[in-house]
């Protein structure tokens, strides 16, 4: 008797680790939906609108149509820490202004506030909106759906490509070297 | 043929056969320019078309996690080594030359010399600074447009001086990296010079100087036949494609050489100028303030200075800037007056010994900015891994580590070898302000005199360092 009564115990303390540990191992939960993002332009930029486009789907890869979708796009340089004095290495998202390098100097600039898009589903499972940002750098879009949320990263450029810069780098190149070239030339110099 | 042995050298790396031939080969520089120049262009690419993510974008993560701080190590070991391979100068030099690795017979470029006042390091240093500043200033890590505006703004600098000027006068007096790389070139085991003096003496064509049919005269306008310090040595081997007597060497030699070597004469060299000498001291200055700005301390003490003057961070951080740059040259300057008084002898002028008192102190300049850089290496350098497989950010995986999360050594590992980097460059540094003041001074307790107050100073600012490596640093990114 007390055999088996030692035998059912040992058979319930396997069965229960045997179910808890993949639920510990899963941690607080796994998410139930995967996003997908693109954006026109591909990298926003200030001032200019984009329209943001969010692609969500079952973790089976099924369009999650129908869904009200709420997402929330805040401003998050990364600021890690380098090595504490006890060795450990820390990185953490700092909010926007905060300690990082990538917010000094200049970094007298406001964080921008926190966007609230309610996208419209364009088609089944595809929910877009048009967003125009205040600030270049890195946002996190924290996409909602059903009460679970994913995140997802959005590099915006801070201005569009200075073409008129490099234009006139290249022109400059271009005019000093014609102008050498006709000088030896007058010259007989080469 | 007796052969002239100098004093230091290990070995000659040209009595190898297969290295003599790849440094006499004509292609040498033009190969390894290019290659530079392709990694280079789709650097900038990627600053035009890629994330604007600094962390996530290959122009950012190669250019200041990997190629700015393997510049003071490259100079460590190989002087400049980076130099012969270097992209910023390359379309510069082919557009003068018109010729890519051949021998030209013409050159695009007015081959004017560079004005008598600009001949020293003075502009460098001014370029170095704003480079840094504007780094500070407009967060050219963390902003990849930022890079690849200022990798265009040195190309064009580097074309429109050589259109003007003669040969590599933009590497002699205007390239902002010049300015760190020819002070630390000076204690790189390794040498271009002469065989045998004597062979150079008797040479009437100096064709190392004027070129010939094999190559061109020395780009950087030095003598090499006559060459005593890696200050300006570009380590481009055309010496050695032209001298007719096979007299060049690349030397493996002992360390610091340059700074202490015998007979080369206090003050009779021009490798070593006043100008060059500021330099290492302002950069005693320079390298623990990089350190300090990217610490937490240093930007919540900007900010508060900032608002509480009602100015802009950015006035506080130029003044902070060119103020602790001085700081160390005002320093040495009392610690040289010093010096002078305990020697009690006016044979030598409070500018000479400033010129040359601040030689000692290289080592410990670049063991601060080494051991800073094992930071960005070792800690933040992991993210290039991920970025090579996708370095525009379009989302790619090019090579399967996009994903890949790397440590290549725990935070405490970096603070050690931190650490025990600028212990070595102390050590290294009180070693020469044993030697150098040898050669110095004919009296030896007037060496031993003029050194006391060198050496106060050098504990001085090795405590400062030692302090400064163990604040918590914040990340580019």
């Amino acid at each position: 008797m007390k055999k088996i009564f030692l035998l059912l115990t040992l058979l319930c303390v396997v069965a229960a680790g045997g179910v808890s540990l993949p639920v510990l191992a899963a941690g607080e939960h796994d998410p139930i939906f995967q996003v997908e993002f693109s954006s026109a332009p591909r990298f926003p930029i200030v001032g200019q609108e984009a329209e943001l486009t969010f692609k969500i789907s079952s973790m089976d890869g099924n369009p999650l149509a129908g869904q009200s979708v709420m997402i929330m796009i805040e401003k998050k340089d990364t600021a890690g820490h380098g090595h504490e004095e006890d060795g450990e290495h820390e990185d953490e998202e700092a909010p926007a202004g905060g300690h990082d390098m990538a917010n000094m100097g200049g970094g007298e600039e406001e964080p921008p506030p926190m966007i609230h898009l309610v996208p419209d589903e364009v088609s089944p499972g595809v929910y877009a909106g048009e967003v125009t940002f205040e600030q270049g750098g890195r946002y996190i879009a924290t996409v909602n759906v059903m009460g679970e949320e994913v995140d997802v990263v959005i590099g915006v450029r801070s201005s569009p490509v200075a073409w008129w810069f490099v234009g006139g780098l290249a022109g400059l190149v271009t005019l000093l070297a014609g102008t050498v070239a006709v000088t030896k030339t007058v010259r007989r110099t080469w | 043929m007796a052969r002239y042995q100098r004093e230091g050298i290990y070995k000659d790396l040209m009595e190898i056969g297969w290295f003599k031939r790849v440094v006499k080969w004509r292609g040498l520089q033009f190969t390894l320019m290019a290659t530079m120049l392709f990694f280079f262009t789709i650097i900038l690419l990627t600053g035009l078309l890629g994330t604007p993510i600094g962390g996530s974008n290959m122009g950012s993560t190669f250019t200041w996690l990997l190629w700015w701080p393997l510049i003071p190590v490259t100079m460590l070991l190989g002087a400049k080594i980076w130099c012969l391979m270097c992209p910023w100068i390359a379309p510069a030099e082919w557009l003068q030359r018109m010729s890519l690795w051949w021998k030209g017979k013409r050159t695009l470029s007015l081959n004017l010399k560079v004005p008598k006042f600009m001949r020293n390091f003075w502009l460098m240093l001014v370029l170095f600074l704003t480079l840094h500043w504007a780094d500070a200033t407009f967060h050219l890590a963390a902003r990849p447009e930022s890079t690849l505006y200022l990798a265009l703004t040195l190309f064009t600098l580097a074309i429109l001086v050589s259109l003007v000027f003669e040969k590599r006068s933009f590497c002699r007096y205007f390239c902002p990296v010049g300015a760190i790389i020819s002070p630390y070139a000076m204690v790189a085991p390794i040498e271009l010079r002469n065989r045998d003096p004597e062979i150079c003496h008797a040479c009437k064509t100096r064709d190392c100087v004027n070129g010939n049919e094999k190559g061109y005269g020395c780009p950087m306008m030095t003598h090499p036949y006559a060459t005593d310090r890696n200050t300006y040595c570009l380590m481009c081997t055309e010496c050695i494609k032209t001298c007719p007597n096979d007299n060049i060497a690349i030397n493996i030699r002992k360390p610091f050489l340059d700074i202490y070597k015998e007979g080369v004469g206090f003050l009779k060299t021009k490798d070593v100028s006043q100008s060059l000498s500021f330099i290492i001291v302002f950069l005693l200055g320079i390298v623990p303030f990089h350190n300090l700005e990217m610490t937490p301390y240093y930007m919540d003490f900007e900010m508060n200075i900032a608002m509480g003057l009602g100015v802009s961070q950015t006035v506080i951080r130029t003044i902070a800037m060119i103020s602790i740059g001085l700081l160390p040259v005002g320093i040495y300057l009392v610690f040289l007056l010093i010096s002078k008084k305990m020697i009690g002898n006016s044979q030598y002028s409070l500018r000479s010994m400033f010129t040359w008192f601040a030689m000692p102190f290289i080592p410990i300049a670049i063991a601060l900015h080494v051991g800073h850089n094992y930071f960005h290496l070792l800690e933040e350098g992991t993210a290039v891994i991920p970025v090579l497989s996708d370095p525009f950010g379009f989302g790619w995986d090019l090579f399967r580590t996009a994903g890949a999360n790397v440590t290549i050594v725990p935070g405490n590992t970096v603070s050690i070898l931190q650490l025990s980097t600028v212990g070595f460059g102390v050590l290294a540094s009180a070693y020469l302000l044993y030697r150098l003041p040898k050669n110095m001074f004919a009296d030896g307790r007037q060496a031993l005199r003029a050194t006391v107050p060198m050496v106060l100073l050098l504990v001085g600012l090795a405590s400062f360092y030692f302090w400064v490596l163990t604040i918590p640093m914040a990340t580019r990114f």
